[in-house]
């Protein structure tokens, strides 16, 4: 399901998956110019920064987004038509949604080793984090897809509420110029940031910090509890709330 | 030795306004309640929710070659049991008895299949969602083709198929992948056109000595020449079960009542 979806998406674009990695390149190398100069940080400096926090935010907000909509919209038929268990749709966005994350590795991988900031923790770290990413994408799918099938007005206000997230989350701007009391309020309770910086920092570094290291693996596992509580609450109503 | 046993199968629908998917108007009422000391218990909230009582008193054999009608008036449950039987809607009592799990549920297959994907692609596709194993669909693809009469459009989008012409894919799909023995079908074979019509129904004749077929159709004619018993459904109720002639003369009465 998750491939014919990506193959449907590129179906009519002459250069399929590539023109997803070069739009988003393209988008960002035009931000870095511009961005560079207003903070006077060297391009490639701050490219490399956006570059994969940008990417991973990308991959954050399809998840959720279009996870709004999996049961109510997307899969709805298959509600109607097969017994599946619903963990095999959020399976299916997740892979989706994964792969096209993986299309942009290439990009960093080269940006990462041009700039001569390859490490070899970045080998191990990164592995690391897909897992977790990956774990909490289904179990975060889960969660949203059955909340918004139930509330069917919670999807917009999902959707707000990420717009809003973007400006709050340092993906084009650093952290570090917040203030150290404002990083405390507004950097720190943010899980999106945590996984942003787990992403970038393994890339840029070779090293994550341990707050968000640690937040990022307990997230993981809460969200697979709380998928897990839903489901089962949800398990025999779904079908009702779909039909 | 394939076997369905049906026994008492009720089912209680919810039936839910729009608001109650609505968290604004959960919220507004909640605050209102609050603020007017119209505080409900939660138990007595459940209470006020409305169900039907879609299916009641269900309640009946097959064997292995048996191929069952199942008709009834618009709104009375048809639909409803055909999904129950397939596990889609979960029962609120009473028992399935499927001695042999290998269902085929056929309500509207073509609904699941990606418009601008290839028809290749959407056979797998559907075969996979239908519960066919790998193996099994990727040797029948060839067959499956050849039957529908499509292999040279294989590679175009399934889109550009015409109504009918999706009728054979799906068709063929369902029944050319060996691995199923119980087919529960909606609706489905009185679509597409009388040529393929005919040669669906003589395939599945060839191969109904070995399953057991249920079948919903509003069509008289479909029920006569392929069934050989009859349930009858009115209100979500069973009033019918058993032979094609005595089922048919009953429907005639409810429908004229």
């Amino acid at each position: 399901m998750a491939i014919s979806k990506i193959r449907v998406r590129f179906i009519r674009t002459a250069l399929g998956p590539i023109w997803e990695v070069l739009g988003t390149l393209i988008f960002l190398i035009f931000i870095s110019v511009v961005w560079s100069k207003l903070w006077k940080i060297p391009f490639i400096e701050f490219f490399l920064y956006l570059y994969p926090g940008f990417i991973i935010w990308k991959a954050i907000y399809s998840v959720i987004v279009d996870g709004t909509y999996l049961f109510s919209d997307t899969y709805s038929s298959h509600f109607e038509n097969v017994k599946v268990h619903p963990i095999v749709f959020c399976l299916a966005h997740a892979a989706k949604n994964f792969i096209v994350l993986l299309f942009s590795f290439p990009i960093v991988l080269i940006i990462v080793f041009y700039s001569g900031s390859l490490h070899v923790y970045t080998l191990i770290l990164i592995p690391f984090f897909l897992l977790l990413f990956f774990i909490t994408s289904v179990a975060v799918t889960f969660i949203i897809a059955t909340f918004c099938l139930k509330y069917r007005d919670l999807q917009f206000s999902i959707a707000v509420f990420l717009s809003l997230a973007f400006f709050i989350t340092p993906v084009i701007w650093q952290v570090e110029q917040l203030g150290e009391k404002s990083q405390r309020f507004l950097i720190e309770p943010n899980l999106i940031y945590h996984y942003i910086e787990f992403f970038r920092s393994s890339f840029i570094n070779g090293n994550v910090n341990e707050l968000s290291l640690n937040i990022v693996i307990i997230t993981t596992l809460l969200t697979c509890l709380i998928a897990f509580i839903t489901y089962k609450f949800v398990k025999n109503k779904l079908a009702f709330w779909i039909t | 030795m394939i076997k369905l046993k049906i026994e008492n199968l009720e089912l209680y629908y919810p039936l839910k306004s729009i608001d109650s998917y609505l968290i604004r108007a959960r919220l507004v009422k909640k605050v209102k309640n609050f603020f007017f000391q119209k505080q409900e218990s939660s138990k007595k909230i459940k209470e006020n929710q409305k169900y039907i009582k879609a299916l009641k008193n269900i309640n009946f054999e097959l064997e292995q070659g048996d191929r069952l009608g199942l008709i009834g008036l618009n709104g009375s449950g048809k639909s409803t049991l055909l999904k129950c039987l397939s596990n889609i809607i979960p029962i609120s009592s009473g028992n399935i008895n499927n001695y042999d799990n290998e269902f085929l549920p056929i309500i509207i297959p073509q609904s699941m299949c990606e418009p601008n994907d290839t028809i290749k692609n959407n056979l797998i596709l559907l075969g996979y969602l239908l519960g066919f194993k790998k193996k099994d669909i990727l040797e029948s693809i060839d067959h499956i083709l050849k039957f529908a009469d499509l292999e040279k459009y294989k590679n175009l989008p399934f889109n550009t198929l015409s109504t009918g012409m999706k009728f054979r894919l799906v068709f063929s799909i369902c029944f050319l992948i060996e691995g199923k023995s119980l087919f529960f079908i909606d609706e489905f074979l009185t679509t597409g056109d009388e040529k393929f019509q005919n040669k669906g129904f003589e395939y599945i004749n060839s191969m109904t000595s070995k399953n057991i077929i249920i079948l919903c159709s509003h069509s008289r004619r479909v029920i006569q020449k392929f069934c050989n018993k009859l349930l009858i459904l009115n209100s979500g109720n069973q009033v019918f079960f058993g032979s094609i002639g005595e089922g048919l003369d009953y429907y005639d009465k409810i429908v004229k009542n």
